[in-house]
């Protein structure tokens, strides 16, 4: 690899968005010369700030949310387009394997819909764990906020592309639709917010709106073995670990359902972020926001 | 001392640390910046024994030369000091608790934002793609070009006109 080409592949680091054998090529190249790690190490600074999930969702939101982004698209076709994407969008997204069932009832706590989480690929998780009654899930939001993992980690089933792929043949839908969806796909796991009933046990959110006060944990279904722990988000960029005690989080396998935190649980005291950040064998962690907005 | 002799990967720490050492050559004067990278090299050592591949290897030396180079010129502003930082200060597990740093953050993220805005369409469309995770070739199919090559010179073309947009570097002095 010559400098130049190891240079143009450097604009992929900062973003993790570059495969292993990019990786490995620029890493090996950076190793021999003094220009391709000084250029690394530049980008380094921005890596660390993309890292980050809050900081990640709030460029990207700036980003897209800028006039000239959306110039190309008369306004009127987009929001007739969009509606219509988001409509089919999370008929899909929230029922896959039921694509006539009717919509969601209304959301009780705010909802993104291109901004999904719920992933109608992932694994089955293992027999022993059942999935929960209903599939209404749009109650709160969910956002991969990192990359999707490269091609070592599983990909995405034939039947979420070939959905979205027929979305945007019949409905025209704009690509940043479709990359939401495809984020959704691609997420590093299936995530189910749990509340505690009058009981004490935990129910899944589907059968009540969470509220200021509700104690709540999160169901993690991982599409990857590795490690997984639980965080909260503030406003400042930063992030309090909530589950376990330690950094290294709890080992996770590929499929199987764990709830976080184990014991106790998390009190929802008014608008809250939680990050799940799932770190596997090899590579960089995966993340899942969770927004939430108590009624 | 040179940390690495005898230990299996000696060969790429040895690497490891001439690449350090040039790199902050550049920014602190050599005496400091072979300091540097020795202590980037004992921390590796005695912290990280368990990272051995240079695709971890790598990032992580990253990371503890920023925060080093950082933590030097914040010293070196307040105090008029240059002096050694422990490597026990680096809080490599989430510099995001560091006030300071959270609040570095912030700034440079800002500025991004504004810098980014400033771009063409392309070049923002290519940026919020990476966001998304989307790889060099993802883009590509994305934005129908004709080569990945193409794709690369696009980014590689974007980013420099980023930089510059943010004053030569993302964030200032490191």
């Amino acid at each position: 690899m010559t400098r130049e080409e190891a240079l143009k592949l450097a604009g992929g680091y900062a973003t993790n968005t570059l495969t292993p054998e990019e990786r490995a090529a620029l890493f090996q190249a950076a190793l021999e010369d003094q220009a391709i790690f000084d250029a690394l190490q530049k980008e380094q600074g921005l890596r660390e700030l993309l890292d980050d999930a809050a900081s990640r969702a709030i460029i990207l939101d700036a980003i897209q949310e800028s006039p000239p982004v959306w110039r190309r698209i008369p306004s009127l076709w987009w929001a007739a387009g969009g509606a219509l994407a988001a409509g089919l969008f999370a008929v899909l997204m929230l029922h896959p394997s039921r694509p006539a069932a009717p919509p969601p009832p209304p959301p009780q706590m705010s909802a993104k819909v291109d901004e999904p989480l719920h992933q109608p690929t992932a694994p089955a998780p293992s027999e022993a764990i059942a999935p929960p009654a209903g599939g209404e899930r749009t109650n709160f939001k969910r956002r991969p906020a990192t990359p999707a993992p490269r091609p070592a980690a599983p990909p995405p089933a034939a039947s979420a592309e070939a959905a979205l792929d027929k979305l945007k043949t019949s409905a025209g839908v704009a690509d940043t639709v479709l990359t939401a969806a495809r984020m959704l796909a691609a997420a590093p796991a299936e995530t189910e917010v749990l509340r505690a009933n009058a009981a004490g046990e935990f129910e899944p959110l589907e059968t009540a709106a969470v509220a200021t006060g509700d104690h709540i944990r999160v169901a993690v279904t991982p599409r990857f073995a590795g490690s997984a722990a639980l965080y909260r988000l503030n406003d400042a960029g930063g992030r309090s670990l909530l589950f376990p005690g330690e950094e290294t989080g709890i080992p996770v396998a590929a499929g199987q359902r764990y709830v976080l935190p184990a014991a106790g649980s998390i009190t929802v005291d008014g608008d809250m972020t939680l990050e799940i950040s799932i770190r596997p064998e090899k590579g960089d962690p995966q993340r899942v926001v969770i927004h939430f907005r108590p009624h | 001392m040179h940390v690495g002799h005898g230990v299996p990967g000696d060969e790429i720490l040895e690497k490891l640390r001439e690449r350090i050492a040039g790199f902050a050559a550049s920014r602190i004067g050599r005496e400091s910046a072979e300091d540097v990278a020795q202590e980037v090299l004992i921390l590796l050592h005695e912290k990280y024994p368990h990272v051995k591949s240079l695709d971890e290897l790598l990032p992580l030396s990253f990371r503890i030369v920023r925060f080093k180079m950082l933590a030097l010129r914040r010293k070196a502003v307040r105090r008029g000091e240059t002096t050694q930082v422990a490597a026990d200060e680096i809080p490599l597990i989430d510099p995001r608790r560091d006030p300071a740093a959270a609040a570095e953050q912030r700034e440079t993220r800002d500025r991004l934002i504004r810098a980014v805005l400033q771009l063409g369409e392309r070049c923002r469309r290519i940026f919020a793609l990476k966001l998304e995770g989307k790889g060099f070739a993802e883009i590509q199919a994305v934005l129908g070009a004709a080569s990945i090559n193409t794709v690369y010179t696009w980014d590689f073309r974007c980013r420099k006109e980023l930089m510059a947009r943010m004053g030569g570097g993302w964030e200032p002095g490191v």
